[in-house]
């Protein structure tokens, strides 16, 4: 491949062993330093506890357990509402009841005392 | 380290043993390190998505399934997610900081051989990091980790002839690559870098 004028151009000339052989010299392991290690291993070790302790079929039964108390309670809470809606539509109609009959009672009173 | 107290470790840890899973993070945390330090290229973002991918593990070590799979193929995992998180939540797939690449000369390299090689070497670790993520881990778990084929494919959960052809295709690939681009690594007559 001829060079672009004004480059220096690299050989490229590869082959699939030479580009193996550039890979394996550049991809080198690097190490972390000890300071980091040890400083995180001392963090991870002080973690509190009961985040990894929780074991799956306890943490699972508690979500279950969560989901069905919260379940109920909103079923309590629509029961009680609708009972005290349908209460207060009872006692309105009760008083609606009343007014009418002391109406009619006044009513009925007017004319006798006319 | 044997297979058989690895396993005992990790039980161990399982059922919450942190002594036991500061042993597996010894054994593990170079490793780790490694693929991701590769994968961000650079040491301060490598040492927090480490921490992060062993925080991880340590919340989840509870519901740890062995599937047949190594414990590493676990962490690799992890560590794979995590850097797709870096890379979309930062934005940061074009960049390219490389502030501490490793470059090793070699002594008996000619100086300006030296200098040719070291840019050649940057570009190619810049090509291996545009690579989809799963070339780069079987990059770097065959290069930097030496892992067999074999190896490689129970980590990334594929056969050990889907490993060799995806490790050929790369192959090509990157020699592609290398051939469309003539001007790679290389300084014009301005001295600018020409990636």
């Amino acid at each position: 491949m001829e060079p672009k004028q004004g480059y220096n151009v690299i050989p490229i000339q590869y082959n699939l062993q030479e580009l193996e052989s550039n890979l394996r010299e550049i991809l080198q392991p690097v190490v972390p330093t000890t300071d980091f290690v040890v400083d995180l291993k001392k963090r991870l070790l002080r973690y509190p506890r009961w985040k990894i302790t929780l074991p799956g079929m306890l943490k699972s039964s508690m979500l279950v357990s969560a989901g069905l108390f919260s379940g109920v309670l909103i079923l309590v809470t629509s029961i009680r509402a609708i009972v005290t809606i349908l209460g207060t539509f009872k006692i309105l109609r009760q008083i609606n009841t009343q007014v009418n009959k002391k109406q009619v009672s006044a009513t009925q009173t007017g004319v006798l005392s006319i | 380290m044997t297979q058989l107290s690895e396993d005992k470790l990790l039980e161990r840890a399982t059922h919450g043993d942190r002594e036991a899973f500061g042993a597996l993070y010894e054994q593990y945390v170079g490793r780790i390190y490694n693929y991701i330090y590769y994968r961000t290229g650079n040491t301060s973002d490598a040492e927090d998505l480490t921490e992060r991918v062993f925080y991880r593990a340590l919340r989840h070590i509870g519901n740890y399934d062995d599937r047949g799979l190594p414990f590493s193929a676990w962490l690799y995992r992890i560590a794979h997610n995590l850097v797709a998180n870096w890379y979309r939540d930062n934005s940061r797939r074009k960049e390219f900081p490389l502030d501490d690449a490793v470059f090793r000369p070699r002594q008996y390299d000619h100086p300006e051989h030296k200098i040719l090689k070291s840019e050649e070497q940057e570009w190619l670790l810049l090509e291996i990091r545009r690579l989809p993520p799963e070339r780069q881990q079987l990059l770097i778990l065959k290069f930097v980790e030496h892992l067999s084929n074999a190896e490689i494919g129970r980590v990334m959960g594929r056969t050990e002839g889907a490993i060799k052809s995806l490790y050929h295709r790369t192959l090509l690939v990157m020699r592609e690559e290398m051939v469309n681009e003539p001007t790679i690594n290389i300084t014009d007559n301005d001295g600018k870098k020409d990636y």
